[in-house]
């Protein structure tokens, strides 16, 4: 072994590590620098506000006082409880039917297949902002789509005021999500499926599975990786989302539609409470964090029972 | 010796003219940030007024760094400001000054007005909007009340009025008729949370509350509270005046246009908006539909303070002009400069041509063209100079009680809090204020 492939603890075998460790170093570190600079150095700043009062843009600690003040804030618990609601109809009505359509069209079921995913994944491509406005256009009381058409069906009765009930503004603000999201899992669930040795699928017919056996049995188990994954993308989506609210109702009216990012960008931007702000989204990311570690054990305990 | 000495003297003294000479030609460079973006400007009178002063001074340069007023107001301001990175000559929300003058994000302009009384008078008196602790911190742009009331004549004089009532209890009586007619009394967009804030909350505490107290607690006076039975009035006239007069989708309306077509399809009887709506409406109402349109004030709750009449506005400049701790006194000669240029008569032309009211008094106006006084900027002009009584706006919303305020009374109007609940709630957000003002 020559002494460059010492270097580099024997990885050799590809032109690519026959290189000197200070010419590859740069490449190692110009990700790393940016992934310091973009994420780390930000988390860290989030937290040093979040323990400082910020009132007039003069820093002023208080250690935990922000976060005190959040445990007893209504509106944190109600922009937490929208943020729940919001992974609810997420995983309800994007991941369940994307992973139902992906199986399928594992079956003959589904014709055109290529057409069908594409025609799904379309709204995945256009602006979220571009999407909520669409939306609100159908939403909207006087001469938006969906009140002119239930007045023309005869059930003006059903036409409300989508955007300013507090008691359907969730599913009002879930229903475009859902729309648009739908044809993002389905590419991820799709493509796992592909990778699924088909003669394990054929021997299954033969042996007479039905369709849903096949899924239930061989698919999903075979898949459980890239569901959990998807699942992950799915629950931080939902904690992090803030576009699609904006847009649409701006977290209003009053609270009712406010989630954390929401939230914690009125405190910053509109009314300055940056220490407050920083609170909210250190909160936001350890409720994250908590939830994929939730996700990974349940993972684990269903791998254990099997 | 003498011949010697004389010479480099004049040689010293000719050296002494050097600086002078290139401080006359020195570069100087400005950042200012605004909300004029050029690209959707329609009267563009801010930039040539700019462009020409550029063109007498060629050693100056503009960084012209244009925002939407929204994004100006909120994102830009406030990360520039938590950044300690303000511009060097800037356009400022009024609802942002207390915060960035308390916190030494402004220089204050105390000398430079002192140093040009005539120029100080000249402008409206709108100095309290802009003066923390004895100095003043931002020279007003404009004069606006954000509380005038148009109303469709034709629709009135249906119901036997010729104008609009001054008082709520007819209002609510002529209301209960055109509901019963199909009409909506009175429009609203309130989706932002501020329409109904700023056409009706802060005008109706001026008639219960009084504007001492609005004064009071716009400046976190200690001692001083939202929890009073005044203030609980003005919040139960409002979920009064929302349940039987206003459009059923005020909450949710977002865009101007969207809430004017109630008005404009004579759907409407009366619209809020501020001074500014005018000449919206002028632009894109349809073909003689502004010839129906009449103004008036906010009407006078019956049971507000006797001190109080009827017919008031509150009033302010909304934006003003500001400058940063920073700059040099090269750079600070052209912040000035260009503020004596949108303060003075050709800006003002500009304003009123536009349909708006500029800063400078009416005395220094230079002629304008008749024809852009339609009999709606004439009669708001009327109501507003014969006003018993001019208090500032925004008293109430400095600092961070704007969106708690905007968001109570959206609550209040869809009902997830009751009137007692909401001032609860407002009272207990001020008082967090107050405690970390401490």
């Amino acid at each position: 072994m020559s002494n460059k492939k010492k270097r580099l603890g024997g990885l050799t075998g590809s032109t690519v590590f026959d290189l000197p460790f200070y010419r590859v170093l740069p490449y190692v570190l110009i990700p790393m620098l940016l992934y310091v600079f973009s994420c780390f150095i930000p988390v860290i700043g989030a937290v040093y506000y979040s323990l400082n009062n910020t009132f007039n843009f003069q820093f002023r600690f208080i250690g935990t006082g922000n976060y005190t003040a959040l445990f007893k804030d209504p509106v944190f618990w109600l922009s937490l409880k929208n943020n729940l609601k919001i992974m609810m109809i997420s995983a309800c009505f994007q991941f369940v039917p994307a992973v139902i359509i992906a199986c399928m069209m594992t079956t003959n079921l589904v014709r055109g297949k290529r057409f069908v995913q594409s025609m799904f994944f379309f709204p995945c491509v256009v602006s979220p902002i571009v999407i909520t406005n669409v939306w609100k256009v159908m939403y909207t009381m006087r001469g938006g789509v969906i009140n002119t058409f239930l007045t023309a069906i005869g059930l003006q009765a059903l036409a409300q005021n989508w955007l300013a009930d507090p008691k359907i503004i969730m599913t009002t603000i879930g229903i475009p999500l859902a729309w648009q999201f739908i044809g993002y899992y389905l590419v991820i669930v799709a493509s796992a499926i592909s990778n699924i040795d088909y003669s394990l699928l054929e021997i299954a017919m033969i042996d007479g599975a039905t369709g849903f056996a096949r899924t239930w049995h061989i698919i999903l188990p075979l898949i459980r990786n890239t569901l959990v994954v998807a699942l992950i993308i799915c629950i931080s989506g939902s904690i992090k989302i803030f576009d699609q609210v904006f847009a649409m109702t701006s977290g209003g009216p009053g609270y009712a539609s406010s989630v954390l990012s929401m939230y914690a960008y009125n405190k910053s931007f509109v009314e300055g409470n940056f220490g407050y702000a920083s609170a909210i989204s250190v909160s936001m990311m350890l409720i994250s964090f908590v939830m994929v570690i939730l996700l990974n054990v349940s993972k684990k305990a269903v791998r254990n029972d099997e | 010796m003498k011949r010697t000495l004389s010479l480099l003297i004049a040689a010293v003294l000719l050296l002494t003219l050097v600086p002078l000479a290139v401080a006359e030609d020195a570069p100087v460079h400005i950042r200012f940030v605004n909300y004029w973006v050029k690209e959707e400007m329609t009267y563009t009178y801010p930039a040539d007024l700019v462009d020409a002063y550029l063109a007498e001074h060629p050693n100056v340069t503009i960084d012209w760094e244009s925002y939407s007023g929204s994004d100006l107001q909120t994102v830009v301001f406030q990360t520039q400001a938590a950044a300690n990175d303000m511009p060097d000559f800037f356009m400022i929300n009024s609802l942002n000054m207390r915060q960035a003058a308390l916190g030494g994000l402004l220089d204050n302009w105390d000398e430079i007005l002192a140093s040009d009384p005539e120029w100080r008078d000249s402008m409206l008196d709108n100095w309290a909007e802009t003066t923390f602790n004895g100095s003043v911190y931002g020279i007003p742009y404009q004069f606006i009340t954000n509380e005038v009331l148009y109303y469709n004549k034709e629709i009135l004089s249906r119901y036997g009025y010729e104008t609009y009532p001054d008082n709520w209890d007819e209002v609510f009586a002529l209301g209960e008729q055109m509901k019963a007619d199909g009409l909506v009394p009175l429009a609203i967009g309130n989706a932002d949370g501020w329409p109904l804030w700023s056409h009706l909350g802060e005008i109706l505490s001026e008639y219960y509350c009084g504007p001492e107290w609005v004064a009071a607690i716009g400046g976190y006076a200690p001692g001083s509270t939202y929890d009073t039975p005044e203030f609980l009035k003005v919040v139960q006239l409002i979920q009064r005046i929302n349940a039987e007069l206003f459009n059923p989708d005020a909450v949710a309306i977002k865009a101007n246009e969207e809430v004017q077509s109630y008005f404009f399809d004579e759907d409407a009887a009366a619209l809020l908006g501020g001074s500014w709506t005018l000449g919206g409406l002028e632009s894109i109402a349809p073909d003689g539909f502004m010839d129906k349109v009449g103004v008036a004030p906010i009407p006078k709750p019956n049971d507000g303070l006797d001190s109080i009449p009827s017919g008031i506005f509150t009033g302010g400049s909304g934006w003003e002009y500001a400058i940063n701790t920073k700059l040099a006194s090269d750079q600070l000669q052209v912040a000035v400069d260009l503020t004596k240029i949108f303060t003075g008569p050709e800006f003002a032309k500009g304003r009123l041509e536009e349909g708006n009211i500029p800063v400078l008094k009416a005395e220094y106006y230079p002629e304008v063209d008749a024809s852009f006084l339609t009999p709606q900027r004439s009669a708001l002009s009327d109501l507003i100079s014969a006003a018993p009584r001019l208090t500032l706006m925004n008293q109430q919303q400095q600092g961070s009680m704007a969106s708690v305020l905007y968001k109570a009374m959206q609550e209040v109007q869809v009902a997830t809090k009751t009137p007692e609940e909401a001032v609860q709630s407002i009272e207990s957000s001020y008082a967090s204020i107050l405690q970390s003002l401490e």
